[in-house]
This record gives structure tokens, sequence and C-alpha cells, in this order.
């Protein structure tokens, strides 16, 4: 018999509407990954990302029946989860000035290989130059540069996930990499 | 525990500690559905807005353009139905609103969304047109609003109240079957001489009762008296002209040329 957790999210949602317990398996699999995910578009701390999270898995839990299972389930929580921070975002944006990506190596390396950023430069540097840059950025430049490059989500899920139309997403994340060349160039021309 | 687990556990206690329930499925299909009852719902009156604004576009005088303004670039800026238009506007950005709303609206564009809007309403509005609904609304509404309202409405009315060049517009207070007492939209009485014999038009004898809008055509009669004025042409105010000229071909003995209610003096025009 299949494990609860080896269920898709679509049947986890149905059984968790049958029971709430079951509504742990998606937390469990989903927290880790939004954890990561608001913690790359917002300038938020630890705890106050795990408010966040606390409050977008109760939404969850109170939306559940209006899931469109036309939609990826994955593109709805990370929707409730990207409007929780954007209506956080004032709130949480003067508190802490640095974002902090502790074992984010992942999404440097992604996003300095997509720019192509110096490769000589070691981790460190590196790291210290791109959060030096996505901090100069606006949030909705930074939200689709770590839907697209991080959390590998195709146009259709940033799509689904912004609410926009994906020639509009499209258009954005041509926008974020144009942002984020130019603060680049001005980086380096200021060394 | 590790930090997921006690964050997972954390939210299901919350969860059975506040007693929260996932809201009902018809909530979400009652929401849905209202987004979209209002959608169509304001496609329906954008389609209204649409009737009366072809409705005031193909009646608008054109053939007395010269005379009311001067040139046609002027009475076209002058007599566009800038209420309606607006009225039209705010409909299709509520319907574009509403739209929006429902699930899965947002993954066309914004000007195709905007397009179909208008292009439904416009749609819409020529069926109504056809159907005679621009004018039973503008008999039914617009007519009963007050004098200040409706010339907001039919900004038509503005270019007839100009009785220096031989035009009024009001309502009838008093008739005697030659000579008339009307009220225009500034709430000035004027006396009214028909110039023309009104056994010839039977028509004119449903349109000259008290109450009724109407527009004059005419001059002037100063040396009678200040509000005096002699009217070579009259008209409804209301937009069923199309209607009026149908039934002024069925009367094969008199001759109607024009859209105008021709009188003798005002063949003179």
């Amino acid at each position: 018999m299949q494990e609860i957790s080896d269920k898709t999210d679509e049947e986890l949602v149905v059984l968790t509407l049958e029971d709430q317990d079951n509504f742990l398996y998606l937390v469990r699999r989903y927290e880790p990954r939004l954890f990561r995910y608001v913690s790359r578009i917002s300038n938020v701390s630890r705890d106050e990302a795990e408010d966040i999270l606390q409050d977008v898995f109760i939404k969850v839990y109170k939306n559940l029946n209006g899931f469109d299972p036309e939609l990826k389930f994955s593109s709805w929580i990370y929707r409730i989860t990207h409007n929780e921070v954007i209506s956080n975002y004032r709130k949480y944006k003067n508190k802490v000035k640095v974002m902090s990506f502790d074992k984010d190596t992942e999404f440097i390396k992604s996003l300095a290989d997509e720019f192509d950023i110096e490769q000589d430069l070691n981790l460190v540097e590196l790291k210290d130059k791109v959060l030096n840059i996505l901090n100069k950025m606006s949030i909705k430049y930074r939200d689709v540069l770590v839907l697209r490059f991080l959390e590998s989500k195709s146009y259709r899920e940033i799509s689904d996930i912004l609410k926009k139309p994906e020639g509009t997403v499209a258009t954005l994340i041509n926008r974020a990499k144009k942002e984020f060349l130019k603060i680049l160039d001005k980086e380096q021309n200021h060394e | 525990m590790n930090r997921i687990n006690k964050l997972a556990e954390k939210i299901i206690g919350e969860i059975k500690k506040e007693k929260i329930e996932p809201a009902s499925r018809w909530r979400f299909v009652m929401k849905d559905s209202f987004f979209w009852g209002i959608f169509v719902l304001s496609v329906v009156i954008g389609g209204m807005a649409v009737s009366v604004i072809l409705n005031t576009l193909l009646n608008n005088d054109w053939e007395l353009y010269m005379e009311l303004s001067g040139s046609l670039t002027k009475f076209v800026v002058i007599t566009l139905p800038y209420f309606w238009l607006i009225f039209l506007g705010i409909f299709m950005l509520i319907a574009y609103i509403n739209i929006m709303n429902t699930k899965k609206a947002y993954r066309q564009n914004f000007k195709f969304i905007v397009a179909g809007a208008i292009f439904a309403s416009f749609l819409l509005g020529l069926t109504f047109y056809n159907l005679g609904l621009a004018s039973s609304l503008d008999k039914s509404l617009i007519q009963k609003l007050p004098p200040r309202l409706h010339q907001i409405m039919d900004s038509r009315l503005g270019v007839w109240q100009s009785p220096d060049k031989g035009f009024l517009v009001g309502e009838i207070k008093s008739f005697d079957g030659v000579n008339l007492e009307l009220v225009d939209f500034n709430g000035d009485t004027w006396q009214v001489v028909l110039g023309f014999d009104l056994d010839e038009f039977e028509l004119l004898e449903s349109l000259l009762q008290v109450n009724k809008k109407i527009r004059i055509k005419g001059e002037l009669d100063t040396e009678k008296c200040n509000k005096c004025f002699s009217a070579f042409d009259v008209r409804p105010l209301d937009m069923m002209r199309g209607m009026i000229k149908k039934q002024l071909e069925k009367m094969p003995q008199q001759d109607f040329s024009g859209m105008m209610i021709k009188t003798k003096i005002g063949e003179r025009f």
C-alpha cells in the first residue's frame, strides 16, 4: 500500500479535507522550499520567515476547498506565499538591511552563471557581490529572478504564481536581468 | 525534533487550537460566480451605454451642424456623448476588475480582455439599438431627469439652448393649438408661436402636449416680447427620430424629404 507521504499534492489535499492531520504531510513537504523562497525574496529574519510561513499554511488550510485542481498545487501555494510576503513586505523591509543566504550557494552560483559574473572570484566574494546586487533590486524583480533561476519554475508556473500573463512574466524577467546587469556594471565601475 | 517538524507541529497545533476549518466549497464557487456575474452585468450595462451612444451619433442633427456650431469638427466636439462615453469607460473598468478576479483570467493579456469586453458591449449595444432600447431608455429614464442633469447626459442640448441662433429646447407647459408656453433648461419661460398650420402635421399633435420635451427651430420675436419665439420646425427631444421618420414616410400626401419634420416655413432652411 502506498505511504501517505508518497502521495501527490493533489491527493494530499483530498486526504486533508477528510482528516486535518494529513495536512502535516503537506506542511512538511513544502516548509523547506517555502522557507527558502521567503528568505530569498525578502529581507526577513528566520523568525519572521517562520511567522510568515505559519500564516501561509493556515491560509492554505482555510482555502483548501478553493484550490483549483487544474493548477499545480505548488503554484497555488507559492502564490499564497508570494502574496503573504508582499503584504508583509512594508512591515519587515526596514528591519533587516542585509539579505542572508547562509547555505544558498546554489542560488548564488546559478545567478552568477546566468549573468556571467567573474568566475575567478571565490565563493565568499561572489556571494557578497550577488547579494549586494539583489539587495539593491526591487522585490518584484528579485522575485522573478528567484522563481526562474532558483526555484526553476517555468514561465507558466511563474504566471500562475504571480497571476500575470506569460508574456508579462517574460518581460519582467528580461527587465530584472537588465536591472541586475545595470547594477553589476555600476558596481564594477566603482571598483 | 528538527526545525521543520517543530514548525509543522506548531501549525497543526494552531489549527486545532483555534478550531480552524477549511471554508466550504460553495463559498469559492459563489465568489467566482459573483465576479463573473458582475462582469456580465457590466458588459450588458456597457451595451446599453453603447446603444445610447449609437443613437446619439446616428441622430445627431448632422444636417444642421453648420447652423448649430459653424463647423463639423466643432459640432462633433460639442455634441459627442461624453457622459455615456465616460459611463461606458467606468463599466468597462468594472468588467475588467471583476474578470481579473476570476480563476484564470490573469493568463489572458490585458488588451485582449479589455478589447473583448468592449467588443461584447458593442455587439450588445448594436442589438439594443436595433431593438429600440436606446430610445426607450432615453424616453423612460433620461428624459425624466432634472434639466441640469439631463443637459450633462446629453451634450447636444447645450447646442439647442441658443435662442439667439434660432434654437430652443425645453418642456411644454401649456399649448392651445397655436401658442405654446415652454420652459427651457435654464428655467426661463418662453411664449412660442407655431409658424405653421398644425392640421397639416398630424404627427405633431402627439408631440405638442403638456410635459413633453421638444426642440424648436425658429427665430426670436423680440418685437412681441423678450421671451417670444416663432417656431418653424419642431422635433421631439427624445431620440425617436428614426421611428418618426418611418411614420412620416407613410404619409404620402406630404413632402418630408429630410430627417427634419419640415414645415412650410421651415423649408426655407
